[in-house]
């Protein structure tokens, strides 16, 4: 907190001392003379209508109205994601099904930087270093994408987008809080932007706290802190820079009554931080972007068990280190060039490093390193008013797989201005982790009467293979006068050679004997088929509407997979600006029975209403009260994980 | 100055100077002043030596050597200013000779202006402006931002009703900053409608500019064509070929008819557009073609 403060303060100096640039430029230069260009091609989002892919956009209008303060939260708003929490503090996404709190199977992306974790996997969605605040909108890519994005594109792909520093500047302050119920509720925001001629900044600060749910010990005291620089250097070129950083404390673990005896009561602590550099130039009719990147996670999370049971001898010691340091470091280039007024070329190629450091899941104190290359074109062809094929494929090689490909054909029939049918096709891998292809985690343990023992737990697999999915899918997108926009797509997909968790018998010798030790293995299948629809409607500045289903069958050899998959999800919002002052939002969510593949609960139906007012008094000062699960209670991934009614203040403003 | 942008001009400072003849003898010679040496201003005063008179005389002088020049003292010599600096630069001439003034804004010349001077501005007269947003877009309201409140004319106002058209004013002040009335008019507005006014739209909010209008799926239609090079959807205004065919109108006249007596300045008579088709692709956005446009346009000029 004490750094927060700090960058706080700085801050203010910055802006107090930084002069406004003034304008120098005559009116005939401002109608003549060269001008930069600010809305690039890769700012541009293609037209919906003319997606290789289904899309799904969470934009801020949604994000505001949603009145949420978990960015997993939003994506209840996409048709077909599941969203569940592991713990009050641990937020899982996934597309379908096969989610886990370390889920590998979503490309997650910030400002076009993954943030996957590459040690034990997953998006660490409560500490990522962003603010809800600073989101501009956020694509949502239903489907593998692998040939833009590479393994891990996989079932979905998630592309965060934050706004520019210029959109941003002035100082705006939030401050969120619940009564002192459950979840006791305390949030902070505070962004502060700036202008000096061809440089524009922004710094967010922001914490979050709350109590996690009632009687489970996952409470999340976090604070981040994010700074974005955009500079023009020429009038065709542009520098991003994006800083940020997270420290969280976070509960764990379960009371000693509740007979788990390694995984007990204590606190969490990570730090998570990134940089991303991004150059972007704009020629006559191409387009280049380079970028770096570093992401890193640091979890200090050790302790002392206590005695603990294991094969009927008691009063066994050992020391729990589940420390752990991941670091991903990718330098990308992107082209785009257009061929005529009718094609375009995109290509590119990027270099990774992944490194992890953990004693616990790799028996070493030293770095592993896995290195990643890609290579990665596609061509958009319009080659008809009204057809427009794309073509791409991505070349992937790493350290722990065979080079592979990941290939995507889609073919789009626009009827007149307003309708769309796509016809997509495409591959894409799911790679191992690190863990999964190497990982060895032991516990040296203390028998009492005979001495130390290495107990080990995990084996990781030499000879894992990728997971594979084929997926085909047929879109019709519909754009409607008056504000009406529609999107019905019918899929069906296929994974095989799942990496699954599996057992092998070690015998230790006595005193302890035979132990079971997991591992990961190749095998079993899913195919998963079904129709997904999503309606928008924005009748006026006003009044908007927004929902989505899906109705799903899933058929896996493995039944914990099917289970995974729910049959039925279901959204509808709206938001109604009744005056200048008052603006009310509401919205519904409906998740079918579903059991998360890494829990143990079957968790019923669960249905949600959220409402929210706000009252706009001035810029400098709004007002919201929100109130969420306002229905019954109902369970989320265990069935101890109970979502109860709250009620919430939000009080924000800017000057 | 009044509140009143327009209406002030024409009450205030066409009220000082009744009846003033512009130029009261014959023109011997026009005498160019430039602010500095750039592409469009020459290809001004190319458009305007091939429409005047090819007997006339002509001499071309940047604005910094004004002052020193001997053609200021003889009052047969007539002067044509473009840019502010070279406006400027003849505006603090003791003798006040006459002078056609281009490549201002209405804000820049009403800052300056004086005696025997008239202005060919840069801004489109707004019914302009506004038929061809409704032309372009068949939108149904257009914001504009500015830093004072403008009162439409009956004939505006009148035009906004045939068009079927809402005008939305917003203003911006230290206690209204320019993004979040920006974020406002874009919510409640189907177009936002960029008027030449420096104090709000300059290098330093542009980008802020551009970029809100975008990320709020609405077009911004500037009086500005490097606008349009920079994102915005479209521009109407006066290329330098049209600025050197309007003054060429006004020199000719004043050289033909001693005594002319003009007004005190023009908008812009002559117009070109600019679209941006990347971001009219990237916004959904088709239009007419600029054929269709301007035949429609030209109809509805007064």
């Amino acid at each position: 907190m004490r750094f927060v403060l700090k960058a706080c303060v700085l801050a203010l100096v910055l802006v107090q001392f930084s002069a406004r640039a003034q304008s120098d430029v005559t009116a005939a230069e401002d109608f003549f003379a060269d001008s930069p260009l600010i809305l690039t091609v890769s700012r541009m989002a293609k037209p919906l209508l003319e997606s290789p892919a289904s899309v799904s956009v969470i934009d801020r209008q949604m994000i505001m109205a949603s009145g949420v303060r978990n960015i997993a939260e939003l994506f209840r708003l996409v048709p077909g994601f599941v969203v569940g929490f592991h713990s009050g503090h641990s937020p899982v996404v996934t597309y379908h099904g096969l989610g886990e709190e370390f889920g590998r199977q979503i490309q997650v992306l910030i400002d076009g930087r993954s943030v996957f974790i590459p040690s034990f996997g997953g998006v660490p969605w409560s500490n990522l270093p962003l603010l809800i605040e600073d989101i501009e909108r956020i694509e949502v890519i239903r489907g593998p994408n692998a040939v833009t994005y590479g393994a891990n594109a996989f079932l979905a792909t998630i592309n965060i987008i934050t706004r520019h520093a210029a959109e941003d500047v002035g100082t705006q302050y939030a401050v969120t809080a619940s009564d002192n119920a459950n979840p006791d509720i305390e949030d902070t925001y505070l962004r502060i932007g700036h202008q000096h001629g061809n440089v524009d900044w922004r710094l967010s600060l922001g914490s979050v706290n709350d109590e996690g749910f009632d009687g489970i010990h996952d409470s999340r005291r976090i604070a981040k802190v994010n700074f974005r620089l955009d500079l023009l250097a020429r009038r065709n070129q542009f520098w991003t820079l994006h800083l940020g950083t997270s420290d969280s404390r976070a509960g764990r673990g379960f009371p000693s009554s509740s007979g788990d005896n390694t995984d007990i009561e204590r606190s969490e602590e990570a730090s998570n931080s990134y940089f991303n550099l991004q150059w972007e130039a704009i020629w006559d009719s191409s387009t280049s972007i380079a970028r770096l990147t570093r992401t890193r996670q640091e979890v200090t999370d050790n302790y002392d068990p206590g005695a603990l049971t294991l094969n009927g001898i008691n009063g066994i010691t050992t020391f729990i280190d589940f420390d752990r340091i991941s670091d991903r470091t990718d330098l990308e280039f992107i082209q785009t060039n257009d061929i005529g007024n009718n094609a375009r070329l995109v290509y590119g190629g990027s270099l990774r490093r992944d490194k992890v450091k953990s004693l616990f899941l790799l028996n070493d104190t030293s770095f592993h390193e896995v290195d990643t290359s890609r290579v990665f074109s596609s061509i958009e062809w319009r080659f008809d008013d009204n057809w427009l094929l794309d073509l791409g494929v991505m070349l992937e090689d790493s350290n722990l797989t065979s080079p592979e490909y990941s290939p995507r054909i889609s073919l789009i029939r626009k009827f007149g201005k307003n309708h769309a049918l796509r016809l997509v096709a495409s591959a894409a891998k799911r790679n191992p982790i690190l863990y999964e292809h190497d990982g060895e985690t032991e516990f040296t343990a203390d028998i009492p009467l005979f001495g130390t023992v290495v107990i080990p737990t995990f084996f990781g697999n030499n000879d894992i293979e990728p997971e594979a999915i084929e997926s085909y899918e047929i879109g019709l997108r519909s754009q409607l006068d008056a504000g009406f926009e529609t999107d019905i797509k019918l899929f069906t997909y296929e994974i095989k050679n799942h990496i699954i968790g599996s057992e092998i018998k070690v015998d230790l010798g006595a005193p302890i004997g035979v132990v079971d030790v997991d591992t990961t293995v190749n095998g079993e299948t899913t195919e998963v088929k079904g129709i997904e629809v999503e309606i928008g409607y924005k009748a006026s500045a006003q009044l908007g509407f927004n929902a989505g289903f899906s109705l799903v069958d899933a058929d896996s050899t493995l039944d914990d997979f099917e289970d995974s998959i729910p049959d039925h999800t279901a959204f509808v919002s709206a938001q109604y600006r009744i005056s200048q002052k008052h603006e009310v939002s509401g919205a519904f969510y409906y998740l079918d029975e579903i059991t998360w593949p890494d829990g143990s609960s079957d968790i019923p139906i669960a249905r949600r209403l959220d409402l929210r007012y706000a009252y706009h008094l001035t810029n400098e000062f709004n007002f919201e009260l929100i109130g969420q699960n306002l229905l019954e209670d109902f369970e989320d991934y265990e069935t101890e994980n109970v979502h109860e009614q709250v009620i919430y203040l939000r009080l924000s403003g800017g000057f | 100055m009044t509140h009143s942008r327009y209406k002030g001009l024409l009450c205030g400072i066409f009220l000082l100077l009744p009846g003033l003849a512009f130029a009261q003898q014959a023109i011997s010679q026009i005498i160019i002043v430039k602010s500095s040496d750039n592409t469009y201003f020459n290809q001004t005063i190319e458009t305007l030596i091939d429409n005047v008179d090819q007997a006339t005389r002509f001499k071309i002088l940047m604005a910094q050597d004004l002052a020193g020049s001997s053609e200021i003292e003889n009052n047969n010599n007539l002067f044509v200013t473009l840019g502010q600096s070279a406006f400027e630069a003849i505006s603090q001439l003791e003798n006040a000779p006459a002078s056609i003034n281009a490549y201002l804004t209405l804000e820049q010349f009403k800052r300056v202006h004086g005696k025997n001077k008239i202005g060919v501005l840069l801004d489109q007269p707004l019914y302009r402006y506004l038929a061809f947003c409704k032309l372009m877009l068949a939108v149904e309201s257009i914001g504009i931002i500015e830093d004072q409140r403008i009162n439409l004319s009956k004939r505006q106002s009148r035009l906004l009703a045939d068009l079927a058209l809402k005008l939305n004013q917003y203003r911006v002040d230290p206690l209204n900053k320019l993004l979040p009335v920006l974020r406002g008019l874009l919510e409640q507005n189907d177009v936002l409608l960029m008027l030449p006014r420096q104090s709000i739209y300059n290098r330093d909010t542009l980008k802020g500019v551009l970029l809100t209008s975008y990320r709020s799926r609405k077009p911004a239609i500037s009086y500005s064509p490097a606008h349009v090079k920079s994102g915005a959807l479209a521009s109407i205004y006066s290329s330098p070929t049209d600025i050197g065919r309007h003054l060429a109108l006004l020199v000719n006249q004043t050289m033909q008819q001693p005594g002319y007596e003009p007004p005190v300045f023009e908008y812009a008579r002559f117009y070109s557009i600019a679209t941006n088709r990347r971001v009219a692709r990237a916004l959904d956005i088709s239009f007419p073609t600029e054929s269709e446009l301007r035949s429609a346009l030209d109809r509805l000029e007064p």
